[in-house]
């Protein structure tokens, strides 16, 4: 795409309200985008570190300070080069907009949250979060997608869970019924892990669509207000933000050197479990490979048979956690120094791929 | 409960019931009592004294001064504590408890603690101690307070008897017992692996201190005599680690008069297939060692 005329978030956003108001048009009339239309995709990222560490972990091409806080990345993947905007004004949750091609946009948003120790990561929803989504605006469409089989190996998801995998896709009338539909069913109700929801927002006479995913991924297919994307975009982001900062308020361990001894602060967080795990050890070892989504690495301990302890490794941010897991709960130690990021990664893999109804208290 | 030991458990178990955990009771929370020190050390009448935790409820104006054991008691341990329960004062004068009102009302209790049922022991001393007992049945720990080694707070003492609802203590607010505590080594062992990991990802080189300092949250309080058993200690574990395989992780690198390590490499994957063999074999090897074994 051409995006010299870009010198300023205005100019971008007018751009981006363009595309959005192009892609519905087409949709409206075709059903389907012409050649080389694209949709707005945008990446809420959370974020440890600068734009200027970024360049250290993607390959970069070119880079152009369009506004304050707001650059124009072409980053190179494959041989293929790809323009993002990347908007940095609040530096823990940036967000990142492209008109690139689904797969491609994924593709590279994918290696630069994957690095070991690299300080960027995905904003994982927990289910209740994506619920709140649902609530913005008229519900428009679905996706359910219980993935056992990313984290869990063949042999586990035979001896122990009732599906490997389970995907619906819903979309125009009627979605509403059919998922409220699934969602009585005792026997679906901890396989039901929203991948994501759409909605369509209407706010004064301005509208967008929007498709949210569990990991932060918003796709805008139509809409005549880009302001009502960004607020929409900003409001899933505070809620995510004020989740992650009680967590890191209250549920890291935290000692403090006294004179006389050592003080401590903060309590773990407890993951309760609807979906009572039958073989903890075998669990375990499923969880903690050090390989996507959970990016684990941990030491188990035997307590009691049912009852393990892991000391590990996180490899997002290389922040030490400590869990104590039995059937029913998992209780996480994180260090003073955590990223809230990791309870959150790991309370929401585990209600996508393992018990859509495992709950995680957080205190206010 | 395995590889934890009972004097970790306890140490763990009062932490527990100060903090909001849905899994365990907060009975001692609900009366205000925060943890205000842990392995607290001071001096009293020329004693050194080194309970293991102080809990303050600044609501009631109260601390709890608690010595976890196994199952014996010292009779000089008994006349250093009674002093504090007959003074508890000088806690607050010295600087100790930081958690309450200084003022004339403040009160302090000292209470010893045990898995084991002390009552038969013939140096339980013949004051108002409170007596706790961690009483452990098929489904949970009953903890209950002696017949005449009740706390005197009211409103403390009918709490008594907690019962946890569950045997699955909580383990990692204190990870392990520093010294020489066999049950721990599990604890001990796999603490090292997870900070060095940690560590040789952070810093460019890393030494023992490096470790234990990420290992264990009371290291630098300890003493000088604890912190040099603990670094042989270390030296043993890492290097056994590097013998079954850790050196495709770490190497070791020469620094002056001391060993210092440093990544080699950052793959993890490859090293999580072998963490359960590290654990064992280490585990295994150092349990055979004398613990006099480690000074050299």
């Amino acid at each position: 795409m051409s995006t010299t005329s870009i010198q300023s978030r205005r100019d971008l956003f007018e751009h981006l309200e363009y595309t959005i108001e192009g892609t519905y048009d087409e949709l409206v009339d075709d059903q389907e985008l012409q050649p080389g239309q694209t949709m707005l995709k945008t990446f809420l990222i959370e974020s440890n570190v600068t734009p200027e560490q970024l360049r250290e972990r993607v390959d970069i091409a070119e880079a152009r300070e369009v506004d304050f806080d707001l650059h124009e990345l072409v980053i190179r993947r494959n041989g293929n080069k790809h323009t993002f905007f990347l908007d940095s004004s609040d530096s823990r949750f940036w967000t990142l907009y492209t008109l690139e091609e689904s797969d491609d946009a994924k593709a590279v948003v994918k290696d630069m949250v994957s690095g070991v120790r690299n300080g960027l990561d995905y904003t994982w929803m927990p289910v209740e979060q994506q619920r709140d989504i649902m609530e913005m605006g008229e519900f428009r469409d679905v996706g359910v997608s219980y993935e056992a089989d990313e984290v869990f190996s063949s042999d586990y998801i035979e001896d122990r869970l009732d599906f490997g995998d389970l995907s619906v896709q819903s979309s125009g009338r009627g979605t509403s019924t059919l998922f409220d539909i699934l969602d009585s069913q005792e026997e679906l109700s901890s396989f039901l892990s929203l991948s994501a929801v759409g909605i369509k927002r209407e706010i004064s006479g301005s509208f967008v669509l929007e498709r949210v995913t569990h990991n932060g991924r918003f796709t805008t297919s139509g809409g005549d207000s880009i302001q009502l994307h960004i607020d929409t975009v900003d409001e899933i982001k505070n809620r995510y933000a004020d989740l992650l900062q009680r967590i890191e308020e209250h549920h890291r361990i935290s000692y403090e050197s006294k004179e006389h001894g050592t003080g401590i602060d903060g309590t773990p967080l407890v993951i309760e479990l609807d979906n009572e795990i039958e073989d903890v050890r075998e669990f375990i070892e499923n969880i903690i490979t050090s390989k996507n989504p959970l990016r684990l690495w941990g030491a188990k301990t035997k307590l009691d048979d049912q009852y393990w302890k892991v000391k590990g490794i996180d490899l997002h941010n290389n922040d030490k956690y400590t869990m104590e897991i039995c059937p029913e709960w998992i209780r996480l130690y994180l260090d003073e120094e955590a990223c809230g990021n990791t309870a959150l990664r790991i309370y929401a893999n585990l209600q996508r791929h393992y018990d859509s109804n495992a709950v995680m208290e957080v205190l206010e | 409960m395995q590889n934890v030991s009972d004097h970790t458990q306890q140490i763990n178990a009062w932490i527990a019931l100060c903090q909001i955990d849905r899994t365990f009771p907060d009975s001692l929370r609900r009366l205000g009592y925060t943890v205000d020190i842990i392995d607290p050390h001071f001096f009293h009448d020329g004693d050194a004294v080194n309970p293991d935790l102080i809990l303050t409820s600044r609501g009631h104006n109260h601390s709890i001064v608690i010595d976890c054991k196994s199952k014996t008691l010292k009779e000089e341990q008994n006349e250093k504590y009674e002093a504090i329960h007959h003074s508890p004062e000088f806690l607050l004068t010295r600087g100790v408890v930081s958690s309450a009102e200084a003022n004339e009302d403040y009160d302090a209790e000292f209470a010893y603690s045990s898995f084991a049922d002390l009552s038969v022991n013939p140096f339980l001393p013949e004051n108002d101690f409170a007596v706790v007992h961690f009483d452990e049945d098929a489904k949970q720990f009953t903890i209950r307070t002696l017949e005449d080694y009740e706390f005197n707070l009211d409103e403390l003492q009918a709490q008594f008897p907690i019962r946890t609802g569950t045997r699955r203590l909580p383990t990692d607010y204190f990870p392990f017992d520093v010294g020489t505590s066999d049950d721990d080594y599990q604890q001990f062992t796999i603490s090292i692996l997870q900070s060095t990991v940690h560590v040789a990802l952070e810093h460019d080189t890393f030494d023992v201190d490096d470790l234990l300092e990420d290992a264990h949250p009371l290291w630098v309080d300890l003493d000088e005599e604890m912190k040099k058993e603990l670094r042989a200690h270390t030296e043993k574990v890492i290097n056994k680690y590097q013998q079954k395989g850790l050196n495709e992780h770490i190497e070791k690198v020469q620094a002056g008069n001391k060993d210092e390590w440093k990544a080699v490499s950052k793959s993890l994957q490859a090293l999580q297939r072998k963490v359960d063999e590290f654990v064992e074999d280490v585990q295994a090897e150092l349990e055979q060692t004398e613990i006099g074994d480690f000074a050299d």
